[in-house]
């Protein structure tokens, strides 16, 4: 049976495409719009699929109620979808630049470099929500440098995770004492959005997060071509005439830009970055072009399901989807780290 | 026809214009435009926001709950002090798990809530119905807080009759207890056995309100909590700093705790709290069931001043 196909616009441009990855995809692809609707037709208000088909089409006419209710869930899928996208892409940059499958945003510091960011942009210095973004991006940039910076010498991939744990340790620590010498209800309000909730997702977040994502997830899409050297290891690499030490630079910093408003819209979402990886990986196998997309309609799916789950199956309770998200990881990454160790 | 059918929708316009009618700036410092006299009120903090709705006789329709180990609700505070519960409101969703949807579905025409578990929130909620946002700790006295909220609402003479009631009950209640006492200074504190740190309180509900209110004076630690703040964490070492003639505390009942769960816990935050207490050698700590004493409630004072009575005959 054939593995690939090619699309060939004239005699120049020829685009060969694995069948396997198409298939994926598209699979993926089917099952997000299918999540998609049904996110939006799910809630504490009962809402037909038609209803949900009529909003949707521009030229049909939803009545007001309809309206009125997609107001609160379309901004909160829209940031499930792309936040999920994004964090994905994010681990599985990280796994790549690490040659470490248990790498995630969290695990190497950078989300608690952008929450300490946020808290202390948000907490000493009042600043306002439009601000946090980039208070995020900054300290997921600094914590980044700062972590590489650290584990430069010891030379392994093991080395990075083990920094960035001990730097994401500390940075929690501090960010503790911040908010528990802000009060009681600061305490409270940061221990709600520490939890990963996408309940407090506005139109505005919407907006930010799309922008950050049309920038950012190409880019990602258009990087994955050239990190195949990088799984080979830095001497391979550099052997083969790439340059591995500034493209994993470059890398790193697009994963903390990759989490950065998210951190600031909805809080951490730990352990998705290291499943979405995990998944595309055993699909579609070890090529990054091929991956990359995979790991962001897994991560995508992952953290629309984990939303929609926590709204609506345990009414009167809504849980935040992270901690749906993180009790999924630590089976995911217990299960990683088995295999893992079998396979040495 | 179409003129006539015009002219109603005018008149009806006309008609319903007033009841927008007033700016109300909140706690988180918004300007929201209230209505006069709201009809459908949702609250969406059970022993501060809702017990203060319910004791001024305001419309309350829906308000946040907690979930009991049993896996039922219960409305903190409102079901000890008014015996609420949601056969006669609607729930508007878990406390820290709100659920827009829901609120939405009850149809409010204001929306109260804490700024602390809200604030991320307000944006969201004012597409809702108007909110205003209630900051219970910012360090103003728990009886201002309450005044200032019941102008929000339009209920400032019901306030002023149940203060009016208080003041003179008061007044009583200073004639009957210990004049030494009422002379002396108290200690308000929490005690938390898990991370073994002690909470001195500076506002805290009607136990502080009453205490101040009868003329009692606060120890010199209390007195340096900053501006701005109602409570602070200290360490166990300085247990001797929040020796009084008086202390108080209290104990929340659905964690399992008693009234002399506070001796146990001292006994091990602090071993030997004993030496250092007057207060302990005076009989003079005394624990209150928090879903009377937290919430800004002339109810829940007047049981306080029972309470207190009691325990100094």
């Amino acid at each position: 049976m054939r593995r690939h196909f090619t699309i060939r616009l004239g005699s120049a441009v020829h685009f060969p495409i694995d069948l396997r990855p198409a298939l994926v995809l598209a699979v993926l692809s089917i099952l997000l719009c299918i999540g998609m609707l049904y996110a939006l037709q799910l809630g504490s208000t009962a809402l037909s699929m038609n209803d949900v088909i009529r909003w949707l089409l521009p030229w049909q006419d939803a009545d007001a109620e309809t309206s009125a209710i997609m107001l609160l869930r379309w901004p909160r899928v829209t940031v499930a979808i792309l936040a999920g996208a994004m964090i994905a892409t994010s681990g599985y940059l990280l796994q790549v630049v690490s040659r470490n499958g248990l790498a995630d945003p969290g695990l190497l510091g950078i989300s608690q470099g952008g929450m300490a960011a946020v808290v202390i942009g948000a907490a000493l210095f009042g600043l306002s929500p439009a601000w946090l973004a980039f208070a995020s991006l900054a300290g997921g940039f600094a914590t980044a440098l700062f972590v590489m910076a650290l584990a430069w010498r010891l030379s392994s991939a093991t080395g990075l995770i083990l920094v960035g744990l001990a730097v994401g340790i500390a940075l929690s620590a501090a960010i503790e004492i911040i908010m528990v010498r802000g009060g009681i209800l600061q305490f409270a309000r940061w221990l709600a959005w520490s939890h990963g909730s996408l309940t407090s997702v506005s139109v505005g977040n919407a907006g930010m997060v799309a922008l950050w994502a049309a920038v950012l997830l190409p880019l990602s899409l258009i990087a994955s071509g050239q990190m195949m050297p990088l799984l080979l290891g830095h001497e391979q690499a550099a052997g083969i005439g790439a340059s591995p030490r500034r493209l994993s630079l470059l890398l790193t910093m697009m994963a903390a830009a990759l989490v950065a408003p998210i951190v600031a819209a909805v809080g951490p979402i730990s352990f998705l970055g290291l499943i979405a990886g995990h998944i595309a990986r055993t699909l579609v196998g070890e090529r990054p072009g091929a991956v990359m997309p995979v790991a962001m309609l897994c991560g995508a799916l992952i953290l629309l399901i984990a939303d929609t789950v926590g709204r609506t199956l345990f009414l009167p309770v809504i849980v935040p989807a992270g901690i749906l998200v993180s009790i999924a990881g630590v089976l995911a990454f217990l299960i990683a780290a088995r295999l893992s160790r079998s396979s040495r | 026809m179409r003129l006539i059918s015009r002219l109603v929708l005018a008149a009806a316009f006309a008609l319903a214009a007033p009841a927008f009618a007033r700016d109300v700036t909140d706690h988180g410092g918004y300007v929201v435009e209230v209505p006069d006299a709201p009809q459908r009120i949702l609250s969406l903090h059970d022993w501060t926001l809702t017990v203060m709705t319910r004791e001024l006789d305001a419309p309350l329709i829906a308000s946040a709950g907690r979930l009991a180990p049993d896996g039922s609700t219960f409305i903190r505070g409102a079901r000890e002090l008014f015996g609420l519960d949601f056969d006669a409101i609607a729930l508007a969703s878990i406390h820290g798990k709100p659920d827009l949807e829901r609120i939405r579905s009850l149809k409010p025409d204001l929306i109260v809530a804490n700024i602390g578990d809200y604030g991320p929130l307000r944006e969201q909620l004012s597409t809702i119905a108007p909110t205003l946002m209630f900051d219970a700790e910012n360090g103003d006295k728990p009886f201002d807080l309450y005044r200032e909220y019941a102008g929000w609402i339009g209920r400032q003479a019901r306030f002023d009759a149940l203060k009016a009631a208080y003041d003179k009950r008061i007044t009583e209640a200073r004639q009957k207890l210990p004049k030494t006492l009422m002379d002396g200074n108290y200690s308000a504190i929490l005690a938390n056995e898990r991370d073994g740190t002690l909470t001195l309180l500076k506002e805290y509900g009607v136990q502080t309100t009453v205490l101040d209110d009868l003329g009692m004076s606060r120890t010199a630690l209390a007195q340096s909590v900053p501006d701005g703040q109602s409570r602070m964490t200290i360490g166990a070492e300085l247990i001797g700093e929040i020796d009084a003639d008086l202390i108080v505390t209290s104990y929340l009942p659905e964690s399992g705790e008693k009234p002399e769960s506070i001796f146990s816990a001292l006994a091990r935050i602090a071993p030997g709290y004993e030496i250092f207490l007057r207060a302990h050698e005076a009989k003079r700590i005394f624990s209150f069931s928090r879903y009377e004493i937290y919430p800004p409630s002339f109810r829940g004072a007047d049981i306080f001043l029972d309470k207190l009575e009691a325990e100094l005959r």
